[in-house]
């Protein structure tokens, strides 16, 4: 177990109990096999979900995905929702990199189309889309004016500036756009912001070119375009670092907020404000505006990927190079769920947890609405990522969420240090994938065996009901920050 | 910290900043400290070589950072900081100036 001090039942195959004890307001639910659970020992994840169990209002469970680690505050992996009037919210419960997420973009290519360009295309796309730490674009300079109403639009920004489709939106978690207050983020953070939109960033975040290697749900796969062989592209960023000042302002604050409200904090980094408290209401406007940066952030390096696919291709692939979905998996949102049989207005913090909304929710897209909602699970470089769409399962018994990735189980430093004698891009070349870093510690410290597998993961939820598996696709190239 | 940035390449002090915080404890005021060399790094570009301590208390840092802009023929790209955070922050006094561990985001 990971913690002697805490104890955790078995309830099923897929399901881990931590019983409501002492301060805790509710039971804390993990979703894992005995293998992940195991690989929880001497991690602190699982006192972390014990620790949000404990904040005002929360309700239902205090739950954690299979891919579960360490987080500030919150666990990664972490889904917590909050009565819109007991509740609270928590920076701590969104992260740094708010709206950190992944989009998916199919091409009209098969994996035999792309192999005798494929270096040239990696090449193309690693200098035309910024990566690395403090990356920026010359090419896109945003006046104060246009920076807010990147905050105040998100994608719909993109599509005013000719940067995207109608049809991109609409394969957009929440459309791309949430109701953002540019008077809410810090000059701090808009300057950190302004130069960096179109950029990927550096650490986990990537660009990456695979196929679809295997199909589990012919009907989802044939919707969303993803047939055998199709070739994909994968985008994972974030709000850069616009979004990291806003968390930082914000918890500085929050951390006052918390003392003001009396509220009682197992670990200070859960600082939080109740909903209705005059913070809340700013942080969830700042939070909102640095989640449409990232909206627009992804969009805008789906513009460039379009435009080197043009250039490498045709022009006629790029205009079929289409947006499967972009989800956000650090986030928090007003939703409505069912809850002891009535429905209930609640905010659920989703941090490492992606949105899993199931068939006929009115939220999706006419396209999506019998499938369900593509889910976009990356995995490690080396290996294969998955499509999932949400089910019935996630909204009844984890507020519509799902899991959203391999999840770490080596710290950077290790994998450093495992990765020291080795030449990771020249291992990963022999086995048919290209990798382009800006930094050759990144791509050390992103080796695939500091990863969980993250099919493991994946049928995990699978298994439990809280996702359904459509695709696996395996990568031939990677962008790295 | 200018590990964290940029490795182990060396940096030259050719340019200066002076940087002064206030906060309540000395714990703030560390963190205080280091997320102006954080942010003269992502809104500048700027390397810190080595701080000169004007005044250092436990509820002030003021002096002048000397350092250069980023160079990325000269110094070794690292991944990104997002932020330095409060998750096990300590720091207690020595004999001539203070021990501190300090979690990054990285």
């Amino acid at each position: 177990m990971p913690d002697d001090r805490l104890t955790v039942e078995r309830i099923d195959a897929y399901r881990w109990r931590v019983p409501r004890t002492g301060g805790m307001r509710t039971d804390g639910l993990i979703f894992a096999d005995t293998a992940l659970m195991h690989d929880l020992e001497g991690d602190q994840a699982v006192t972390q979900v014990v620790n949000v169990a404990h904040l005002p209002g929360i309700v239902g469970p205090s739950i954690a995905m299979p891919d579960i680690h360490w987080g500030y505050g919150f666990p990664i992996g972490g889904v917590a929702a909050f009565d819109e009037r007991e509740g609270v919210i928590s920076p701590g419960g969104v992260g740094y990199d708010i709206n950190c997420g992944v989009r998916l973009l199919r091409t009209p290519l098969s994996v035999s189309d792309v192999r005798p360009k494929l270096a040239a295309l990696m090449d193309r796309l690693f200098a035309t889309i910024p990566s690395g730490v403090g990356s920026s674009r010359s090419d896109i300079t945003l006046s104060p004016r246009a920076l807010d109403r990147v905050l105040s639009h998100g994608a719909r920004w993109t599509l005013d500036e000719g940067y995207a489709t109608a049809r991109d939106l609409e394969c957009i978690e929440a459309n791309g756009s949430l109701p953002g207050e540019p008077d809410k983020v810090s000059d701090r953070a808009k300057q950190r912001g302004k130069a960096q939109l179109g950029t990927v960033g550096s650490g986990n975040h990537f660009v990456e070119v695979g196929y679809v290697d295997e199909v589990f749900d012919d009907t989802a796969a044939r919707r969303l375009g993803l047939a055998p062989g199709t070739v994909t592209v994968f985008i994972h960023s974030g709000s850069r670092g616009l979004g990291y000042q806003v968390c930082d302002d914000y918890l500085d604050r929050m951390v006052r907020a918390a003392a003001k409200y009396g509220i009682a904090l197992p670990d200070k980094q859960l600082c939080c404000a109740p909903l209705s408290s005059s913070e809340a209401k700013e942080y969830l406007g700042a939070m909102n505006a640095a989640a449409n940066y990232a909206f627009a952030n992804r969009q805008l390096m789906s513009h460039f990927v379009r435009r080197t696919i043009g250039d490498v291709f045709s022009p006629a692939v790029a205009d079929e190079t289409d947006l499967v979905y972009d989800v956000a998996h650090n986030i928090a949102k007003f939703e409505m769920h069912e809850v002891d049989g009535a429905p209930r207005r609640v905010c659920v913090h989703r941090k490492g947890a992606t949105r899993a909304f199931p068939p006929g929710h009115p939220e999706l897209a006419e396209r999506f609405r019998d499938i369900g909602q593509p889910v976009l699970i990356p995995g490690d470089m080396g290996r294969y990522s998955f499509v999932l769409v949400g089910t019935p399962g996630a909204f009844s018994e984890t507020f519509g969420s799902t899991c959203h990735g391999a999840g770490r189980r080596m710290s950077r430093t290790q994998a450093k240090k495992t990765a020291r004698s080795r030449n990771v891009p020249r291992e990963l070349e022999a086995r048919g994938i290209l990798v382009r870093a800006a930094s050759r510690r990144t791509v050390d410290e992103e080796i695939p065996e500091a990863y969980k597998d993250v099919q493991q993961v994946v049928d995990v939820v699978h298994g439990a009901g809280i996702g359904k598996k459509v695709a696996k696709l395996v990568p031939i190239g990677v962008v790295k920050g | 910290m200018r590990e964290l940035l940029v490795g182990a390449s060396p940096v030259i002090p050719s340019d200066r900043r002076t940087i002064a915080v206030t906060d309540t404890n000395a714990a703030e005021t560390l963190l205080h400290f280091l997320r102006e060399l954080l942010f003269a790094f992502e809104s500048d570009g700027f390397v810190p070589a080595r701080f000169e301590v004007g005044r250092a208390d436990e509820q002030h840092v003021r002096g002048v950072l000397h350092g250069e802009r980023f160079d990325p023929t000269r110094h070794e790209t690292q991944p990104e900081v997002k932020a330095v955070t409060r998750h096990g922050l300590w720091l207690e006094p020595l004999e001539s100036g203070w021990r501190a561990e300090v979690v990054f985001d990285v």
